[in-house]
């Protein structure tokens, strides 16, 4: 069973002559374990996959199958309740709720699902621990740095029983070294039955996933083959 | 924003209106004449000589006869009165609403109350006293609605019972006139100058309170909106001054914005309060109880407070936009609060102000202008300044509340800024409905002690027998020796009665009839001759006539103080001490005596006040005590039977009721006099109130929201479902609406405490359906209306434009 | 080539000897710059020869031998790490040239070579930030060698996007339409719009 399954799926902005097409006919199957990076430039409808594959947007065509669920047949509180359980979601912005602590922030999916507080709470502690934010669980958003916030927003999106993590350019605000970081936390997240996408428009990001598609004007032009191994690296002419 | 300010200049504008035609003139007694005098009796030759004497005293004169008219089951009749549609100075008294006025015996035009009563309508016949009229239009009293009379043509009252003479004369020279004998005697003189003063008086301050605490609304919504802009376009005020603006630029940006904010919804507010004002005002003409010229409005206070809403909101702008340039650019462009200021800080300074204007108040002694509008102005901002503590504690509170309860309660606590002058807005639109409606109530507790009101409006007294002066309905047996004994009423006459108050009581929509007992002489033989109601026990002052003897003034008669009667007012067994014989809510009973009508065996009663009685002259104002029951060796025997509604009844209940009491020969007691007005008053205010404050939440909780977009967008992601978005919006309005009622009802009462200090007893009658509304009802209807209206943005995946 | 002014960098620290200096040499560069003995050899002996390093004596190369650094080496040393390289583009770029031929060849789709040329780009870089994942925290100069190669395929993949850019922007290409068959797809899932 893949971990998520895109079938034919098209979304179109606008009604009549404004049309846009901002994804046409795109397949992509993401399997346990995998980490995908969706690459391509502005306007290539990548951040609309994402959406999509999270199941925030509709496709006006085709299918979205995230583990056995068929997005398309649930209704919208089963859809919420999908994105509490199975999904974690990163945003390069707007990623925490200001309102709440970083401990709070965390447990949030599973205080929406209903866990208990306290429960809720040990978990949320656990997954920042993991991601070395234990001293930062009383702190608000504000007091944080940009990349102890990014740590927080992948900590929610990994807490509990996820399977799926959806990122969106998820190191875009930070220096290259914090980004390493934040992609090294999301490239470990994705193995066992966690698959996670990644889109982005830059390579270096991109280079962590196991594979990587190329967005062009909505459609899936290309994508990578399965990794060589670093043996290859020392046959190519290093100083070329 | 821009709604906001023309939402709080509109409601300033028709509130203006409202207070300055609240009080009527006298022109609904006097015409326009300047003086009236009453004459009772006149006899049927009385009224022309009395019209003849007047006229050669004062020149012009007209007559108005009256002839009483019983209601059938009521004790209050009606007044039927023959007047000159057209008279010289009764004119403006009259206005017809349909079909036209009598003319010749036989015609008469009647109010809508007294169709009511009577069941009439155009073309149908009104029997009076014996004749019959055919009712040819429905009149009122332009200047007192409440008036309910019957109109036949001038003339056509043959036997008056009084007549009303209008003429210009001054005050003294009014009260110097007298009927020729045997034409009646006076009942009343009036003249114009009386009492003018005062109202005019009470009338301009309650407009300079409505206005002074208008105007602070206005002010502070227009603060609470441009907090709100400037918080948003902090990051856009950052950039202007990145690209290199100097502090006055910045600031110059944000004034214009203000000004021209300012005047558009001052401009906008005032057309739109004007509009209301004129749609509603037949409404507000029967809330006031008089037609009144529309445009009869405190202009000079209209313009005051849209030249406010300009430099309110020029000042507003600057004031964020000084501390947007104050601010580093660098912490403006990150777009952050400004961390709070500390909630004691303001705590301490409202306390301060809410003290101070206390004592402002208190001083006043309602008649100091500069103090009462220091007063009030240091009540309100000393009451709003608390408003970021409650706030605090809220959030404080929120620790423990589910997820989106507490996002919402930590998100109004971080921006306390907009939150707080959010809340300030809401609590003010609360503060000044609940002041006119305790208000209305504290007037009507006053108007009660002053005119000693006969009943509340949501009681009925129903009386076993007509007139109730006599009782228990006693008759007389004949005994031996001239001397009869009193008897009591069947007791199947007493058991129809009661079923008759059970059938009222059910009409009215009330289940708690209380039967009201008198104490009963029974065993003493009564000289013949006697009335037979002397045979009940009343309380009397003792008085000595020179040359004639000892002679006793009947004061009251008391009620046998039942377990029932006890318990409708809520005495406690307890508090009827052991050695008092009455207890009574009046302060006039010292040195009664107590005692059977017609014996000499008048003994002196202990009396104890107890201010739980009601003040009403027909309500069981005085009781009897158990104690003083067995010592006079009195029967308890039912009188009547009071009627408590769950609301005031209205004119159609009392309608129907009359006819039931009629139908089995007994008759009812209902409040008279018009103070249905401020019962409409009190129930507008808190609506009006209510919607103002409303609005202001719906405005505020919009703008809270709009905030924080991205935050409905993250919660989306994490899997928030709508219910958990609706919660966020209904737990935010719910908490500020809760809040404000909170700190509006206390300001209120805060400011109405002080203001009644010297007769604080006027606010022992709160209107508590009306507070509950303010205090519950408020906060369920906004949190209800986020959550209904709390809509999910349609494309939560794009992100929001910056 | 600076294998030169590594060895001086070495023996800076201190004396060593020849088959100590070739293996530091790959372990500091991450073994990704293998190195054989006998280049190692020629290089000191040129250095020697040139006052640079001085030996301990005897006159035999072996690995017996243990070379230090003189006052000269020192100084030579220090210059050339303060000495900008020459950063001026290689006279003929490989990469550049075929995307400018592949405009003028007929019946060629230029993006489609562009993409070819990216995801060639890309894989390498997967490969690169792959051993990156693997290699332990204290291998710093193996992580310092690997940036600088993800910076350059980085650049590449940029210059390709931006190529690509100019390229629709100009005209040369339709802005959408099926893109044609590439050369090597790999096992893409890409299918042609159905209308």
């Amino acid at each position: 069973m893949s971990a998520l399954t895109l079938t034919g799926v098209s979304k179109v902005y606008g009604k009549g002559a404004g049309q846009v097409y901002a994804l046409r006919a795109v397949d992509l199957t993401v399997e346990p374990g995998e980490l995908v990076a969706v690459m391509g430039p502005s306007g290539s409808g990548k951040s609309t996959l994402l959406t999509i594959a999270g199941s925030l947007e509709e496709p006006t065509d085709g299918e979205v199958t995230v583990g056995e669920s068929p997005v398309s047949r649930l209704s919208r509180g089963e859809r919420a309740a999908l994105r509490r359980r199975a999904i974690g979601y990163v945003f390069q912005d707007f990623n925490l709720l200001a309102g709440l602590t970083s401990a709070e922030n965390v447990s949030l999916p599973l205080e929406l699902d209903g866990v208990a507080g306290r429960a809720a709470r040990a978990a949320a502690l656990v997954a920042l621990d993991r991601l070395g934010l234990a001293d930062r669980a009383g702190r608000f958003p504000d007091e944080l740095s940009g990349g102890e916030r990014q740590r927080v927003a992948i900590a929610r999106a990994v807490v509990g029983e996820r399977r799926l993590i959806l990122a969106d350019e998820p190191s875009g605000a930070l220096d290259s070294v914090n980004g390493e970081a934040v992609m090294r936390l999301v490239r470990e997240t994705c193995q066992g039955a966690v698959a996670g996408v990644v889109v982005t428009h830059d390579a270096q990001l991109a280079s962590w996933a196991d594979r990587v598609v190329f967005l062009r004007d909505g459609r899936i032009i290309d994508q990578t083959t399965p990794a060589r191994g670093p043996e290859s690296l020392l046959d190519a002419d290093p100083a070329r | 924003m821009l709604g906001l300010l023309t939402l709080a200049v509109a409601a300033t504008t028709v509130g203006l209106g409202l207070v300055t035609n609240l009080q009527g003139t006298n022109q609904g007694l006097l015409g326009t004449a300047n003086a009236r005098v009453e004459i009772a009796d006149p006899g049927p030759n009385g009224v022309a000589a009395d019209l003849a004497a007047a006229r050669q005293h004062f020149g012009a004169v007209e007559a108005i006869t009256h002839e009483s008219t019983p209601v059938p089951g009521s004790i209050t009749p009606v007044d039927l009165r023959a007047q000159d549609p057209h008279g010289k100075f009764g004119k403006p008294m009259l206005r017809l609403v349909s079909g036209r006025y009598p003319v010749g015996a036989g015609q008469a035009a009647v109010t809508a109350a007294v169709a009511t009563t009577f069941r009439l309508h155009i073309g149908s016949t009104w029997s009076v006293n014996g004749r019959a009229l055919r009712v040819v239009g429905l009149v009122e009293n332009p200047k007192n609605l409440p008036d309910a009379f019957g109109l036949v043509a001038a003339g056509q009252i043959s036997s008056p019972s009084s007549v009303t003479l209008l003429f210009e004369a001054s005050g003294p020279r009014a009260g110097s006139f007298h009927p020729p004998a045997g034409s009646g005697t006076v009942e009343s003189v009036m003249a114009s100058g009386e009492g003018h003063a005062e109202r005019q008086r009470s009338q301009a301050l309650a407009v300079l309170l409505l206005a002074t605490i208008g105007l602070t609304f206005i002010g502070l919504l227009s603060v609470a909106g441009f907090t709100v802009m400037a918080q948003r376009r902090l990051r856009a005020l950052g950039m202007i001054g990145a690209i290199g603006a100097t502090d006055r630029q910045v600031r110059r940006v944000t004034l214009v914005n203000g000004a021209a904010v300012g005047v558009v919804g001052a401009v906008v507010g005032v057309a739109l309060g004007l509009a209301v004002w004129f749609a509603l005002t037949p409404a507000f003409e029967q809330v006031v109880g008089h037609r009144y010229d529309p445009f009869a409005l405190p202009w000079w206070a209209v313009l005051a407070g849209a030249a406010l809403a300009v430099v309110t909101a020029i000042a507003a702008a600057w004031w964020p936009a000084r501390a947007a340039a104050k601010l580093p650019i660098v912490a403006a462009l990150s777009g952050r609060p400004a961390p709070p200021q500390p909630a004691h800080r303001f705590a301490l300074a409202g306390t301060a102000l809410a003290g101070g204007g206390f004592v402002s108040l208190v001083l006043a002694h309602t008649v100091h202008t500069v103090l009462i509008v220091v007063g009030i102005v240091a009540t309100t901002a000393g009451m709003l300044l608390l408003a970021p503590l409650g706030i605090k504690a809220l959030a404080a509170l929120a620790g423990r509340a589910p997820v989106a309860v507490r996002l919402a309660l930590r998100d109004l606590a971080r921006y306390q800024a907009r939150s707080g002058a959010a809340l300030a807005a809401a609590s003010l639109a609360v503060g000044i409905a609940a002041t006119i409606t305790v208000t209305a109530a504290a007037q009507q507790a006053h108007d009660h002690t002053l005119t000693g009101g006969n009943l509340p409006t949501d009681q009925l007294i129903v009386w076993l027998a007509n007139p109730h002066q006599s009782g228990p309905g006693l008759s007389v047996a004949p005994g031996g020796a001239g001397m009869t004994t009193p008897t009591v009423p069947d007791r199947a006459v007493v058991a129809s009665a009661r079923s008759t108050a059970d059938a009222i009581a059910r009409a009215v929509g009330s289940t708690t009839v209380v039967e009201l007992d008198g104490a009963v002489d029974l065993n003493s033989p009564v000289p013949a001759g006697t009335p037979p109601d002397a045979a009940e026990a009343s309380l009397v002052h003792p008085f000595t006539v020179r040359g004639r003897g000892q002679g006793w003034n009947q004061v009251a008669t008391p009620y046998v103080a039942t377990p029932a009667v006890l318990d409708l007012y809520r005495i406690p067994a307890g508090d009827l001490a052991a050695g008092s014989d009455i207890l009574s809510s009046r302060r006039d009973l010292r040195g009664v005596e107590l005692g059977t009508g017609f014996a000499p065996d008048f003994r002196p009663a202990a009396v104890q006040v107890s201010a739980l009685l009601p003040n009403y002259t027909s309500a069981p104002n005085t009781l009897i005590s158990p104690k003083a029951m067995a010592a006079g060796g009195y029967t308890a025997e039912p009188v009547g039977w009071l009627v408590q509604a769950r609301q005031p009844v209205t004119a159609t209940q009392l309608s129907d009721a009359q006819h039931r009491a009629a139908a089995a020969g007994i008759t009812i007691e209902s409040r008279t006099g018009p103070d249905q007005t401020l019962q409409h008053l009190r129930r507008y205010a808190t609506l009006a109130g209510v919607l103002v404050a409303l609005g202001v939440l719906a405005m505020t909780v919009g703008l809270i929201r709009s905030e924080t977009a991205g935050d409905l967008r993250t919660l989306t992601a994490t899997g928030a479902s709508g219910a958990t978005r609706r919660t966020l919006n209904a737990a935010s309005a719910g908490a500020l609406a809760l809040l404000g009622g909170i700190l509006g009802t206390s300001a209120a009462y805060l400011a109405l405490i002080a203001w009644h200090w010297h007769n604080i007893s006027y606010l022992n009658r709160p209107p508590y359906a009306e507070l509950a509304v303010l205090l519950l009802g408020l906060p369920a209807a906004a949190a209800a209306g986020a959550w209904l209206l709390g809509r999910t943005p349609s494309t939560l995946g794009r992100r929001p434009l910056e | 080539m600076s294998v030169r002014h590594a060895l001086l960098a070495l023996l800076s620290e201190g004396p060593k000897y020849g088959l100590q200096l070739r293996d530091e040499f790959e372990a500091r560069t991450g073994e990704v710059w293998p190195l054989n003995v006998g280049q190692v050899y020629t290089t000191l002996q040129r250095l020697e020869r040139d006052g640079l390093i001085e030996s301990d004596g005897e006159d035999e190369v072996g690995p017996q031998k243990s070379f230090r650094v003189t006052v000269d080496g020192a100084a030579e040393l220090d210059t050339w790490l303060r000495t900008p390289p020459d950063l001026s583009a290689p006279p003929r770029d490989e990469l550049v040239i075929k995307v400018l031929v592949a405009i003028r060849v007929p019946g060629v789709e230029v993006r489609d070579v562009i993409q070819t040329h990216r995801r060639h780009a890309v894989e390498l870089m997967q490969e690169w930030t792959r051993v990156k994942r693997d290699a332990g925290p204290d291998e710093l100069s193996l992580a310092l060698v690997i940036d600088a190669e993800l910076f350059r395929l980085d650049s590449v993949v940029r210059w390709l996007d931006t190529a690509d850019a100019r390229l629709r922007r100009a005209g040369t290409v339709p802005a959408s339409g099926p893109p044609s068959a590439l050369p090597d797809p790999g096992p893409v899932r890409a299918v042609e719009v159905r209308r």
